[in-house]
């Protein structure tokens, strides 16, 4: 052996080692070489003694012989083992048997080697030295695991505070999240809209943990913020489905299902994105299934939002799971299924112990098999579990915006192709104006157009839209002018200004012949034309008319519509 | 297509469904859903939940619809879910006054 190499035997071993032996002069040979090296010696002479020793006191290494009276090394080495719990603490057989089954027993029963008698005292310290590396290693990952489980319980406290539901909305559904790790990769939000509709969005984000659930903040705040807003559903899922699109690495998504329900109109809205089928069930039968029918979110920028619609009664319940719970398997690696879920349904009248029913099943199934992901079930009875209106927390919008101004101008043909509107919405959503505000904008701006267009630059007689005849002929007319133009202007300037009240100045600007604001005199009930003027006037804090009705500037607040 | 009108003969309504905006480019679309409709009797519903807003060229088609309910000799007519803006809109012109409105 070079010199240097056997330095290493050299080095001190530190702690107590237990030497079990039911022949003395062995004890003593080998307590002998091990307080040489450092070590705090115990003897015990059988294994029954060695247990009692290792439970009272402080072991950190024993050596065991295998055949002894009363409880022999096998047994001994599983008892010390299961006291030790998560320490390290190795155990060597000490063996002249070199049978190959009672080698592999040594190790079977949870000893960590093995050393032959008569024992040669350089192995003996080069192994002993050995585990005491692998027992500092195993020591320090044990202590950064229980440091990490810590830091992720402190977390989740945190997380889950952040993305909480409001406790009304939370009272009208039924829903539980069994995650695979500390952090789940489901989430359930629900919130109620200033309209009384309540939404519900139930998320699965690929993976588990806390990789999984770290993007499901920026979802939450949106969902919340948003559906408080008085945004429609399908624009809250357009600008979730923007923001993880931004945030997440490319293998990373959340399947959805949102649900709106709207209990005064009984109508229930579905969108399903990637997960598996939600279900409409009465009485224990399925009734309608709603299927993905789009991609999951955050893949692509833009995709197709469409819900499906359907009436429903109090009588009826929809359920909402993740993947996690039909596809948890058992020992024989058999799936739950749905067959096994459609039958937790027939739960009778009382559907209130629903998603425990479902629990207990799949326990029953599953057995011991550990979860290998998130499993979610959202549980909404139709019919209100009290049947108080929901509180209209009408939440001001917040500008938290400084000024901004969008402004095109449309030119000949590009009028008759073009919308200002539809051009102008995707603006007002990405700046974070309201349904509401967006929409009585809306009106305005193609009230505006309308008026320039039709009575400036085409200079079409409203009159002609007397019956039904005339308003169509009224339409085929400003078709036919449209398409004639060429020089023709249009000049549309929205300007968001926050102060001193939030609010927007609409300018439009034409370059056709005047028209005389004054002569749209306000119409009959029964009138088909001249309520576009008037209906802005009533939208709007001010309307000014300039060069002979040739510019107008429409001045809207947002506080005013809430 | 963005207007869709939908025949429930059991509930005797005539469901029209508009999408997206509601201004001047619907007015052939909204026309084609009733005009070749049998509703004697029937209640007409428009449904106005999945409409994002409505100008005055919108408020003139109710006013056609409205009169061809009642040469059709329709039961009602009712507007069914506006968003809070169309609702707005409708009352602004004191349309609630003049079709009944579901919320």
């Amino acid at each position: 052996m070079e010199p240097n190499v056997l330095s290493f035997l050299e080095r001190p071993a530190k702690g107590v080692a237990l030497v079990v032996d039911d022949t003395k002069i062995n004890r003593t040979l080998l307590c002998r070489v091990l307080v040489q090296m450092g070590y705090d010696v115990l003897e015990a002479e059988n294994g029954l003694v060695a247990v009692e020793m290792f439970a009272a006191q402080t072991v950190d290494i024993v050596f065991m012989d295998v055949m002894m009276p009363e409880l022999d090394g096998f047994a001994a080495t599983r008892q010390i083992k299961t006291l030790a719990g998560e320490r390290f603490v190795p155990v060597l057989f000490v063996t002249s048997l070199n049978e190959v089954e009672a080698l592999v027993s040594c190790i079977a029963c949870g000893g960590d080697d093995i050393l032959f008698k008569p024992v040669n005292q350089s192995v003996l310290k080069a192994k002993a030295l050995g585990f005491e590396r692998t027992r500092r290693l195993h020591n320090e990952l044990a202590e950064l695991h229980k440091q990490m489980q810590q830091d992720e319980r402190m977390a989740q406290r945190v997380f889950s505070g952040m993305i909480a539901s409001s406790p009304h909305a939370l009272a009208d559904i039924n829903f539980s999240i069994k995650s695979a790790a500390i952090f789940s990769g489901d989430v359930v939000f629900t919130e109620y809209s200033p309209n009384g509709d309540q939404h519900i969005l139930l998320g699965d984000f690929t993976g588990h943990g806390l990789q999984a659930a770290i993007a499901s903040t920026p979802v939450a705040e949106l969902f919340h913020g948003l559906t408080r807003r008085g945004f429609s559903a399908k624009q809250i899922i357009r600008r979730i489905n923007k923001r993880l699109h931004q945030v997440l690495p490319i293998h990373m998504f959340m399947a959805c299902t949102m649900v709106v329900i709207s209990r005064n109109t009984n109508m229930l809205r579905v969108f399903n994105a990637g997960m598996p089928d939600a279900w409409l069930f009465e009485n224990g039968q399925v009734s309608q299934r709603f299927a993905a029918e789009s991609i999951a979110l955050g893949i692509s920028r833009e995709i197709n939002i469409e819900f499906s619609q359907v009436s429903v009664n109090k009588l009826q319940h929809l359920l909402l799971f993740s993947d996690g719970v039909v596809e948890a398997v058992n020992e024989r690696e058999h799936a739950f299924g749905e067959e096994r879920l459609l039958a937790c349904l027939h739960g009778g009248e009382d559907l209130s112990n629903l998603i425990p029913a479902i629990e207990q099943s799949l326990a029953q199934f599953c057995e011991d098999v550990p979860q290998a992901d998130d499993q979610s079930l959202v549980h909404v009875p139709i019919t209100l579990s009290n049947d108080s209106p929901p509180p209209k927390h009408s939440e001001p919008e917040v500008f938290d915006l400084d000024d901004w101004q969008w402004q095109m101008t449309l030119q000949g043909r590009s009028l008759a192709k073009a919308s200002p509107v539809s051009l102008m919405m995707p603006v007002l959503e990405e700046l974070g104006i309201g349904e509401t505000n967006s929409g009585l904008l809306a009106a305005v701006v193609s009230d505006l157009f309308s008026n320039a267009l039709e009575h400036g630059l085409l200079e079409l007689d409203s009159s002609v839209k007397q019956d039904e005849l005339g308003f169509a002929h009224y339409y085929q007319l400003r078709e036919q002018a449209l398409n004639e133009l060429t020089k023709a202007k249009i000049h549309i300037k929205l300007e968001f200004t926050k102060l001193p009240e939030p609010g927007f100045s609409v300018e439009l600007s034409h370059n056709g012949k005047g028209f005389e604001p004054e002569s749209l005199d306000e119409p009959g009930s029964g009138d088909l034309s001249g309520r576009g003027i008037q209906l802005v006037q009533a939208l709007c804090s001010s309307v000014e008319y300039f060069d002979e009705g040739k510019r107008v500037v429409a001045q809207f607040r947002l506080d005013d519509h809430g | 297509m963005s207007i869709q009108s939908r025949l429930n003969s059991e509930d005797g309504e005539l469901v029209i469904t508009v999408e997206g905006r509601f201004d001047y480019s619907k007015h052939q679309d909204f026309r084609c859903s009733y005009k070749d409709q049998a509703i004697d009797g029937m209640l007409l519903v428009l449904d106005l939940s999945a409409a994002e807003y409505m100008d005055s060229s919108a408020l003139g088609m109710m006013l056609l619809l409205k009169e061809h309910a009642e040469k059709s000799q329709a039961r009602d007519l009712v507007i069914r879910r506006p968003s809070p803006a169309i609702l707005k809109v409708l009352e602004v012109a004191n349309f609630d006054k003049l079709i009944k409105i579901e919320s």
